[in-house]
């Protein structure tokens, strides 16, 4: 399996955390996106910086909550991936 | 003496108006390639911008030349000719180098194209080669208007396989729409091709030709832009 990129790795998480209705605790993220636990770190924190997620603690449990501006990312992802196939890049 | 007009009179001016939309559309093109590339640090985004900004420029410079010779046209036919230049050598230097410049960058987008993205060649040398290539077929050729045209179709068959083959694997409304829009590229070139100075309907055809292609390329960005 080709390794993937930095940009992949990105849509992976957030879009492992829209698919668990919008927030996951660190644990699963970590499981769903398939990172170590020191990659996790570090694209989490680029995450956090870049507003796409938030940390939330409800009944004493950390979740990972995406962003609106996490969702229009993941949708400007998906359309630069249909122009890609459209234009067979 | 150059032939200034390719289209019958009644046509002046609409021609113009129909490349400015595509210009609008090539530019929205790379606009959003641009927006591709910094958003995914990806090269061929970079490329695809770089050749649809080029097409963009080199149609907006055919519209300027096109301006430029018929209000030379009008003034000097007014004024009478006052300077160093009688008025039709003017309006040869005018044709001569705003025509250069359009053929030029509008092929070396279409060389983009087909370079980066169809043979997926990176390596900037072969670019540059093919650049060195264009311009002494274009500069040199005594027959410049048909030379670019045979080029444009030269490079627009190999795209448009290329287009074809993409369609046909993804079998999406978006890549069809690609597809089409180059074919009917092509067929606007193979248009102009034929106009001659006693024969100038294809050049009617090859423009809405031309801009029915850049519909579809319009087309294709709407429906991606659309997606939620």
């Amino acid at each position: 399996m080709a390794r993937r990129s930095k940009l992949e790795i990105i849509t992976d998480m957030l879009a492992a955390i829209r698919d668990k209705r919008g927030r996951i605790k660190p644990t699963h993220l970590l499981y769903k996106a398939n990172l170590s636990h020191k990659k996790m770190t570090e694209y989490l924190e680029e995450l956090l910086t870049k507003e796409m997620v938030k940390e939330e603690e409800v009944e004493s449990y950390k979740y990972i909550i995406i962003t609106d501006k996490g969702l229009g990312f993941l949708q400007e992802i998906k359309r630069i991936e249909e122009f890609t196939e459209s234009f067979g890049l | 003496m150059a032939t200034f007009v390719f289209g019958p009179q009644w046509f002046l001016g609409i021609d113009s108006m129909f490349e400015m939309i595509s210009v609008v559309i090539a530019l929205a093109i790379a606009w959003y390639s641009r927006k591709a590339h910094k958003l995914t640090d990806d090269a061929k985004y970079q490329s695809i911008s770089a050749a649809f900004f080029l097409i963009a420029i080199g149609m907006a410079l055919k519209i300027a030349t096109n301006f430029s010779i018929y209000h030379s046209i009008k003034t000097l036919a007014v004024m009478g000719a006052t300077t160093a230049l009688s008025p039709a050598e003017q309006l040869e230097l005018i044709y001569d180098i705003g025509y250069f410049l359009a053929r030029y960058l509008y092929i070396n987008g279409l060389m983009l194209l087909l370079i980066t993205l169809v043979l997926k060649v990176r390596d900037t040398r072969i670019i540059a080669l093919f650049s060195l290539f264009n311009l002494i077929a274009i500069l040199l050729s005594s027959e410049p208007y048909h030379i670019f045209h045979g080029l444009a179709i030269t490079l627009l068959l190999f795209i448009t396989h290329y287009y074809y083959q993409n369609s046909k694997s993804r079998k999406t409304t978006t890549s069809k729409c690609v597809f089409y829009a180059f074919t009917f590229l092509l067929l606007a070139h193979t248009s102009f091709v034929l106009v001659s100075e006693s024969w100038r309907v294809p050049y009617v055809i090859g423009e809405a030709l031309q801009l029915f292609a850049f519909l579809l390329l319009a087309t294709n960005l709407i429906l991606i832009m659309r997606r939620r």
